[in-house]
């Protein structure tokens, strides 16, 4: 025991002990942090390995609802050409022999019809264009544009324009080439069906590494805020992210709708 | 091995914080913004105290300074253990606790660590009034113990919310996480060596030198680390 007044001098023991305490403390509490740094990174690295998985799904998932959207687009568009088309040619064919063969007082009438089977092969062929892909890839994005804005015309219910800067480009994916074309078919087909717009222009900007579109109507808009996504708007977004394309869509009411696409073409 | 860290200790330990203080400086535009910056201040008014701290041993190592040594003799300012309980002792516990605190987001975590800065606060206080020869002759263990215990509830505090917040996806880029590791270390170590304090006198020199080597590797650790810890961590962004 220690007396009082005694010089107070710390033995071996004592010392050793506080090092190795010390020592223990270091390395339990150096080990615990280490053990937490690195099981976290390893969690994390888990975390974000099946976020990436998830994703890639989806995306997959994505383009495979695509595909068969395609398909069954290039089916219809198919059947309308070869079926309905035809059915209509051989139509019109007969009316030929009735129009001959017709008295003075219902020719008019077979005229007329005539005029009309006429018109609907006319429209059931840039309809069925229109549809099937394979067309779009082999015709290129201006033709197709080119023929939906004819369509659009010939329907009266608004004028449309296609303005072309730069010469027209070989996509390095036709793929993308036909999600462009439809992402403008929805917004053309929303434009007729809503907008009661009376002017539509296009604008289609040709540069070396990218492709803009942009698509303007001067209908009664609609409020970003309110308006219920519906699936077309949510359709036209994902689409333009599946190809990497920069997708704007900007409405008021009142001041009609425009669509901003840009289109990194570098393979 | 043990001359040279005997001679040169005071510019090892000196150098390691001033090294520390420099690096945040540096990367200060870095961390700007963010509650880094009152740590990059804190590494500063650390080397500012020990400069000051040091005020004992100037005035004895130069010649040009003995007159105020021989005034300073036999006043309560002749030890400098005053100014490291209130600048070290009294002061890094609650810049620790403030740090941490500032960057909880629990308002439940923020009154307790509140609540323990004023309980600390008032303790010292408290003992100082009433151990006032105590105060400028020798450092106060209770004191020491109390403000680590304060850093450590802090740092505590700060793990857990760490844990429990989607913070923990990059908290291994963040400077505070690393702050708090080594102050953790740090205070668990140190704390230990208050309960020796009665051997630390000139009648045992084994004891003496040994604190003296723990002080030495704890602070070089620190200091080291946290430099490292300036010149790789992220600045995280303060919202």
């Amino acid at each position: 025991m220690l007396q009082a007044g005694d010089p107070r001098i710390s033995t071996d023991a004592e010392r050793y002990l506080l090092i190795y305490m010390i020592g223990v403390l270091f390395v339990v509490s150096a080990l615990i942090i280490i053990f937490f740094v690195v099981f976290q990174k390893r969690k994390n690295k888990l975390l974000i390995d099946k976020l990436k998985q998830q994703q890639a799904f989806e995306e997959e998932l994505a383009q495979s609802q695509i595909e068969i959207s395609e398909q069954t687009l290039k089916n219809v568009g198919q059947e309308l050409h070869d079926n309905v088309g035809q059915l209509l040619s051989f139509a019109n064919m007969q009316l030929n022999l009735v129009s001959s063969i017709a008295e003075e007082n219902i020719q008019n009438k077979v005229d007329d019809v005539k005029d009309v089977i006429g018109k609907s092969i006319q429209e059931v062929r840039s309809l069925s264009k229109s549809l099937n892909t394979d067309v779009i890839e082999n015709f290129g994005l201006v033709a197709s544009i080119q023929n939906e804005i004819d369509r659009i015309n010939k329907l009266e219910k608004l004028k449309a324009k296609l303005n072309i800067q730069g010469s027209e480009t070989a996509f390095k994916s036709p793929k993308d080439e036909i999600i462009l074309f439809r992402i403008v078919q929805e917004f053309l087909s929303n434009t007729i069906k809503y907008a009661e717009a009376e002017n539509l222009t296009i604008d289609l900007n040709f540069k070396p590494e990218v492709i803009t579109i942009d698509v303007e109507e001067d209908g009664k808009g609609f409020d970003m805020q309110k308006v219920e996504k519906g699936s077309g708007l949510i359709n036209m977004n994902s689409r333009a992210e599946l190809i990497n394309a920069d997708f704007e869509l900007t409405s008021s009411p009142g001041m009609g709708t425009s669509l901003h696409l840009s289109y990194p073409n570098l393979g | 091995m043990e001359e040279f860290l005997g001679t040169n200790y005071a510019i090892i330990t000196h150098g390691v914080e001033i090294l520390a203080a420099v690096t945040g400086l540096l990367l200060f535009k870095k961390y700007k913004g963010t509650a880094a910056k009152y740590f990059i201040w804190f590494l500063i008014y650390v080397v500012a105290i020990e400069l000051i701290g040091n005020y004992t041993n100037y005035v004895k190592d130069y010649e040009w300074l003995h007159g105020l040594r021989d005034q300073l003799k036999g006043t309560l300012l002749e030890k400098n253990s005053w100014w490291f309980t209130i600048c070290w002792s009294i002061g890094s516990a609650i810049f620790y606790s403030f740090f941490f605190k500032i960057q909880l987001k629990s308002n439940r975590y923020q009154k307790i660590i509140r609540a323990g800065q004023a309980i600390f606060l008032l303790f010292s206080i408290t003992y100082i009034t009433f151990n006032f020869d105590q105060f400028f002759t020798q450092s106060i263990p209770s004191i020491t113990i109390g403000g680590s215990i304060l850093v450590l509830v802090a740092v505590s505090l700060f793990l857990i919310e760490i844990l429990s917040d989607e913070n923990v996806l990059y908290f291994y880029k963040s400077l505070s996480f690393y702050v708090a590791a080594i102050i953790f270390i740090w205070f668990l170590i140190m704390t230990p060596l208050d309960f020796y304090d009665l051997y630390f006198s000139t009648e045992d020199w084994n004891f003496v030198v040994l604190k003296w080597q723990i002080y030495l590797f704890a602070n070089i650790f620190m200091y080291l680390t946290f430099s490292i810890a300036l010149i790789c961590c992220k600045p995280e962004i303060q919202e």
